[in-house]
């Protein structure tokens, strides 16, 4: 027992996720026995597959699978592709959500809907939505093609636009969630001491919401790596080009199933090894 | 609350418990979803038909208001698994020869299999032709879209040994999954010039470039009685796709299937 954890008032104990280190730890007993047992089950339903994954794993031939040069291709292919659309969150995902905690928007619930849609939007539909607005013949990809030459579709600059759409609202919701919870009061306090919108943004606000950027910067990669079915549909599938990871599986699938398991075991480790990195060191458990 | 004063051990292993039943019982129903053709059979008049996916249009043609049949539509190589899964079935209808070869290597047709359609390879491009495509050789062009399957798939396959038959080494830009993926695109005008079947054309509103390269590289359908002693019903089913007036085989030409 702790001495002074019972003892402190209600009103000081933490709330949100975002809570400081030494929270006491709350009491198990306090659950309803009901609720503990459905988390558990929930957590099966989790491990489970990835528990299916590894007792079908080839460990013994996992070496030359993931040597293979096919594999070393599309992991490059992913990593270029993962790592550009989170660049690409960052950049433009960071100013939409300080536009969306700070400024009074017309309609903030219908903006804020709209940012979360590639969310619930199938992939393939995601992909054919980019096709029709982006594509060779596309509301703007017309204009693009016709003007600059540029043409999106069977690009890794492709791939890169697909999977950054996708993996947008992990960054802006998080970060936005941040900010608002952060509230703005001490941006104000650093205005009224004479600090300018920039400096006010690098030495207080962005500080303030430093675990949620790195949560929402790995959220968002995370779902790139893993993006499957907009980027086949908007950029294709090309060896060295567009050919991701996840794209590899799925074809590896129909030849040799137990290549396929070898490299979803990759992008598995990958993720696992990042976000537990990412969760350890910078977001309070 | 009683199950608040429960120990912790107990409870861990109840919660264990639940979780082996969610598990099991999620378990069974994929099961019962896999194994459709057995779970959907309500007596022996009905007549389950198994038809490759390909076949979807077809098979709803011709069996729409139908009674006393049930259709399953899949992947061919799907359907031959569940066969041999112990699924029920009176008809089977694959998009390929080796896959109809493994049921009957399996034991899982006992009835003669015989050829009802083709599904041909054709040089397809977005309507109207833009890129101005006239025949195999353009694949080659890099100034071009150029998409196929991939070869890991049935249509991919056709169209690489149809291609090196033909010493053509295309600059391809993409390798769709299926063939459905590779039309759509080709629909949508993001693609130039790829290789598709021929029933692709009218369903996705395709052009077809003339390519006699590609006259002998076609997709074999193959129809057979699960049983070796078909019943009257099944037989006449049967006969609807393989007889020359058919109800199957004008549904089939329809569709842009060819002749066997």
């Amino acid at each position: 027992m702790r001495p002074g954890a019972a003892t402190r008032p209600i009103s000081d104990i933490p709330e949100g996720p975002l809570s400081q280190p030494g929270t006491p730890a709350r009491p198990i007993s306090r659950l309803p026995a009901a609720l503990t047992w459905v988390g558990f089950v929930a957590l099966g339903m989790l491990v489970l597959p990835i528990v299916g994954l590894l007792q079908r794993a080839p460990w013994s031939a996992l070496p030359s699978i993931l040597s293979e040069s096919e594999v070393l291709e599309a992991l490059r292919v992913s990593l270029i592709v993962s790592l550009g659309a989170t660049a690409a969150c960052i950049v433009l995902g960071l100013p939409l959500a300080l536009v969306l905690a700070r400024r009074r928007l017309r309609f903030p619930r219908v903006v804020r809907a709209v940012v979360m849609l590639p969310m619930v939007l199938p992939p393939v539909v995601a992909g054919t939505a980019l096709l029709f607005a982006l594509g060779r013949r596309g509301l703007v990809g017309q204009w693009l093609d016709s003007w600059f030459g540029v043409s999106l579709p069977f690009t890794t600059a492709g791939s890169v636009v697909a999977a950054a759409f996708v993996a947008l609202p992990f960054f802006v919701v998080t970060v936005e969630a941040a900010l608002r919870q952060a509230g703005h009061e001490l941006d104000e306090a650093a205005a009224t001491l004479g600090a300018g919108a920039w400096a006010t943004l690098a030495h207080v606000t962005l500080p303030t919401v430093r675990p949620a950027l790195v949560a929402g910067t790995a959220l968002a990669w995370a779902r790139a790596l893993g993006e499957f079915g907009a980027t086949l549909t908007f950029a294709g599938n090309f060896p060295g080009r567009t050919r991701t990871l996840p794209l590899e599986t799925y074809l590896a699938l129909e030849r040799n199933p137990e290549a396929a398991v070898a490299i979803s075991l990759v992008l598995v480790a990958v993720a696992l090894a990042v976000l537990v990195t990412l969760r350890d060191r910078w977001m309070p458990s | 609350m009683a199950g608040g004063r429960i120990t912790d051990h107990r409870y861990r292993r109840r919660a264990a418990g639940l979780a082996v039943v969610a598990v099991v019982a999620s378990m069974s129903m994929i099961a019962a979803g896999c194994g459709g053709a057995a779970g959907s059979r309500a007596s022996d008049d009905i007549v389950v038909v198994m038809a490759a996916s390909s076949l979807a249009d077809v098979v709803e043609t011709v069996f729409e208001g139908r009674s006393g049949v049930t259709p399953v539509v899949a992947g061919s190589s799907t359907l031959v698994a569940q066969l041999a899964a112990g699924a029920e079935a009176d008809i089977l209808i694959t998009a390929s020869g080796d896959t109809m070869e493994r049921a009957v290597s399996e034991g899982s047709v006992r009835g003669e299999p015989v050829p009802l359609a083709a599904n041909n390879l054709v040089l397809a491009t977005p309507a109207g032709n833009p890129g101005h495509v006239t025949g195999l050789d353009d694949l080659t062009r890099h100034d071009l879209l150029i998409g196929l399957c991939a070869p890991e798939v049935p249509c991919g396959a056709l169209a690489r040994h149809a291609l090196d038959e033909a010493h053509i080494a295309p600059s391809t830009d993409t390798l769709e999954p299926n063939v459905r993926a590779l039309a759509t695109k080709l629909s949508l005008g993001e693609l130039d010039a790829g290789l598709v079947y021929g029933t692709d054309i009218a369903r996705a509103g395709l052009s077809a470039v003339d390519a006699p390269e590609l006259q002998d590289h076609s997709n074999r359908y193959y129809i057979a009685s699960v049983s070796a002693e078909p019943s009257a019903a099944v037989q006449a089913m049967i006969q609807d796709f393989t007889s020359v007036d058919g109800i199957g085989t004008r549904a089939l030409h329809e569709y842009g299937f060819g002749r066997p």
